[in-house]
């Protein structure tokens, strides 16, 4: 085999593996995102708790960056604390130890019968869930598949000597930490690094000593995630990268001058095959000790550092100082989180906070407007109007955020959802325009005009526009909080705002006839009151039938 | 942030405990007899020492942490208010809740504010506790530039 040919080989198993680790993530944060939500949340002060958290969470995503990403997202959403996420981290270590596991069993063989099982369940499956264990089982017999094809790219390297002397040099556990730490932030996946270290040791290129020096760099190496993840972040979350970060490298420290003994422990509970010798044996039994190792390690680091949390959160907070105050208080409350956007359930929830919040600015000006009408000035007018502006920029983030959750693959019930928020924002962006241009404009049209609005006719309206105010009050809690019931009462009370709307234009009309100056601009202006307040109804309307369709 | 609180304020940062609690009724009385208003500020800090400080009433439907803490300060100050009616200034203090480490954000805040005096409670941690996890009423107490009151909590109540 050639250098080029061997040199594409590597690279192609080595995509297949990323390529099935990724399929593989994606399919389990669907089938689990919205589980992972509640048991985060459900965390209190329970330290073990916390860690058992973050190691189950990340034997399900099997990837502990992605678990530390999730925990900087839901710090930098305010749904947890620095202090709590201490213990998912430390956890998530554990957790990540689990790929190892299932790597050294070794089941290349099966590889080809995952990826036509896998396949078989994702295209002629017709339920969405089999057709995620399908992604699952799939991109299983994808990484066993890359392994296998980077074993056979490596075979002609037995007899290359320079190659076996570079390997004599990984015997230094500190080139080894180094190499492995660069090659982890590289492709920003400890299991990725563990899985080729087991294929090198099941090659027989590598020793114990040397499998584990690299695992400990893989643990370094694999904290530049969450270190991207936290970029532009609130101080919180960068703290909790930073105590990954920290928690790694000193886990790392106290075990480097014990490779040797830890070796020697898990050669000893490990399997033996005595039936083999040489390379044969080194091959056979190196690939499971390694993994013993990586999770001895990081089981024996979580007990040695769980007493210490509150240490690393003040260490952490001393070197990562809060901003100047301005920049952190609370009154500018933000949903949106891109850290999320991998999740499609959280940040299906995030959106639909925002979504709340822009319903809650929708409403305010919908409750200013008709008093600013009948006898406001120009001013209050114009603060209604620039209230819109908050709502365009709410509009404009919801939908590009919604457009990024979009990329990502949606069970049939979040494209639902998916649906039911896009419509929303719209709708609620056109609430907003109604009243900023519309209706604020009749504003400026009867100050221009120099119009008086009779009480009486202001009566009449007011009582449509209380019932209008109360449809969109109740849509927008259909969407927020999933209220069938509510999104059925605004649909119903269809008749009732076109019985009041009519006896407004009854109204309207009786007093065409009145003998009062300037009548028949007041007629224009009030008739398009109605219609304006009509077409908010409609708008509401529509969020409600989104959502009822949501359940059908 | 509030430029706009008046010079003679009396502010005083709350946690919510006993000792807080103390501080805000000696805090309350005394701005009623000098007639000055009360700005009371909660910085929303886990510790790390305890977390879970902000308990989520409902894990199913998780809320921010910041509106938990919201919550907690309306319901402590109401409840204060509740027990003592003739605190009439309790009610319609000033409230502030903001982000961050508790020392470094009071110590912000007494400086944008200048307050006449800031008074607060002192959990009065001594030995190792004091020497693994200080005190932040001494450090406020250092690092001030307006007047500190620290308000320990009578032992027999402790």
């Amino acid at each position: 085999m050639s250098w080029g040919d061997m040199g594409i080989q590597l690279l192609g198993g080595l995509a297949l593996f990323l390529f099935g680790m990724e399929q593989m993530a994606s399919a389990l944060k669907s089938v689990a995102g919205k589980r992972m939500k509640n048991i985060l949340a459900q965390l209190t002060a329970n330290r073990l708790m916390g860690a058992i958290t973050g190691a189950f969470i990340t034997a399900i995503i099997q990837s502990s960056s992605v678990t530390t990403v999730l925990t900087v997202g839901f710090i930098s959403a305010g749904l947890l604390s620095l202090a709590q996420s201490v213990c998912i981290i430390m956890g998530a270590n554990i957790g990540t130890t689990i790929t190892a596991q299932i790597i050294a069993f070794k089941i290349t063989e099966a590889s080809m019968l995952m990826i036509a099982l896998g396949f078989g369940m994702l295209f002629f499956m017709q339920q969405e869930k089999i057709k995620l264990y399908g992604n699952i089982i799939m991109g299983l017999g994808m990484i066993f598949f890359g392994m296998t094809i980077m074993s056979s790219a490596m075979q002609p390297l037995h007899d290359y000597q320079p190659f076996l002397d570079l390997m004599m040099q990984m015997g230094n556990p500190l080139i080894s930490i180094l190499i492995a730490a660069a090659f982890t932030s590289l492709v920003q996946s400890s299991s990725a690094t563990t899985g080729i270290i087991i294929v090198m040791a099941s090659q027989g290129f590598i020793t114990l000593p040397t499998g584990i020096a690299l695992a400990f760099g893989a643990n370094i190496g694999t904290c530049i995630t969450a270190i991207l993840a936290a970029i532009g972040k609130p101080r919180e979350a960068v703290r909790a990268a930073i105590v990954h970060v920290l928690f790694n490298i000193f886990g790392v420290l106290i075990w480097i001058g014990f490779i040797d003994q830890l070796a020697q422990f898990v050669t000893w509970f490990s399997p033996h095959y005595e039936t083999l010798t040489g390379a044969a044996r080194l091959a056979a039994e190196t690939p499971r000790q390694i993994a013993n190792a990586h999770t001895l390690f990081n089981i024996a680091n979580t007990l040695i550092f769980i007493g210490f949390t509150s240490q690393f959160v003040r260490l952490a907070e001393w070197l990562i100082p809060d901003k100047p105050l301005d920049e952190s208080r609370i009154t500018t409350p933000k949903f949106l989180d891109e850290a999320l956007i991998s999740t499609p359930s959280l940040a299906l929830d995030r959106t639909r906070f925002e979504i709340g919040r822009m319903g809650q600015q929708a409403q305010k000006m919908l409750t200013q407007i008709m008093p600013a009408i009948f006898t406001g000035n120009r001013e209050s007018l114009n603060r209604i109007t620039a209230m819109d502006d908050a709502i365009d920029a709410t509009h404009g983030q919801v939908i590009t955020y919604l457009g990024q959750i979009s990329k990502q693959p949606l069970a049939d019930a979040q494209t639902q959802e998916f649906t039911t928020f896009m419509e929303a924002a719209n709708n609620l962006e056109n609430i907003g325009d109604i009243i900023e241009s519309d209706l604020a404009g009749l504003g400026h049209k009867r100050l221009d005009e120099d119009v008086i609005i009779s009480k009486k006719t202001q009566e009449v309206l007011i009582n449509l526009h209380e019932k209008i105010s109360e449809t969109v009050a109740l849509a927008i809690q259909a969407v927020t909080e999933g209220d069938q019931a509510a999104a059925q009462q605004v649909i119903d009370m269809k008749t009732d705002i076109n019985r009041l709307a009519d006896a407004a234009a009854l109204h309207q009309a009786k007093r065409l006839i009145a003998e009062e100056p300037k009548r028949l601009q007041a007629y224009t202006i009030e008739m398009d009151i109605i219609e304006k307040l009509k077409r908010i109804y409609y708008f509401a309307k529509r969020m409600s039938k989104a959502t009822l369709s949501d359940t059908l | 942030m509030s430029h706009s609180t008046p010079a003679s304020t009396i502010l005083v940062p709350v946690d919510f405990s006993a000792h807080s609690e103390e501080a805000l009724l000696f805090a309350a009385g005394l701005a009623t007899r000098l007639d000055a208003p009360l700005l009371i500020l909660h910085v929303i800090h886990d510790p790390g020492e305890s977390p879970g400080y902000y308990p989520q009433k409902d894990p199913q439907h998780p809320h921010r942490i910041a509106d938990v803490a919201a919550e907690m300060m309306t319901e402590f100050i109401n409840r204060i208010a509740r027990e003592h009616p003739k605190l009439k200034n309790i009610p319609h203090a000033q409230t502030m809740l903001v982000t961050g480490l508790p020392v470094t954000r009071i110590l912000e805040v007494a400086e944008q504010c200048s307050p006449q005096m800031v008074i607060m409670g002192s959990q009065g941690r001594t030995g190792l506790a004091h020497l693994l996890l200080g005190s932040k009423a001494e450090q406020v107490v250092r690092l001030c530039p307006s007047p500190v009151t620290i308000v320990k909590r009578p032992v027999s109540e402790e």
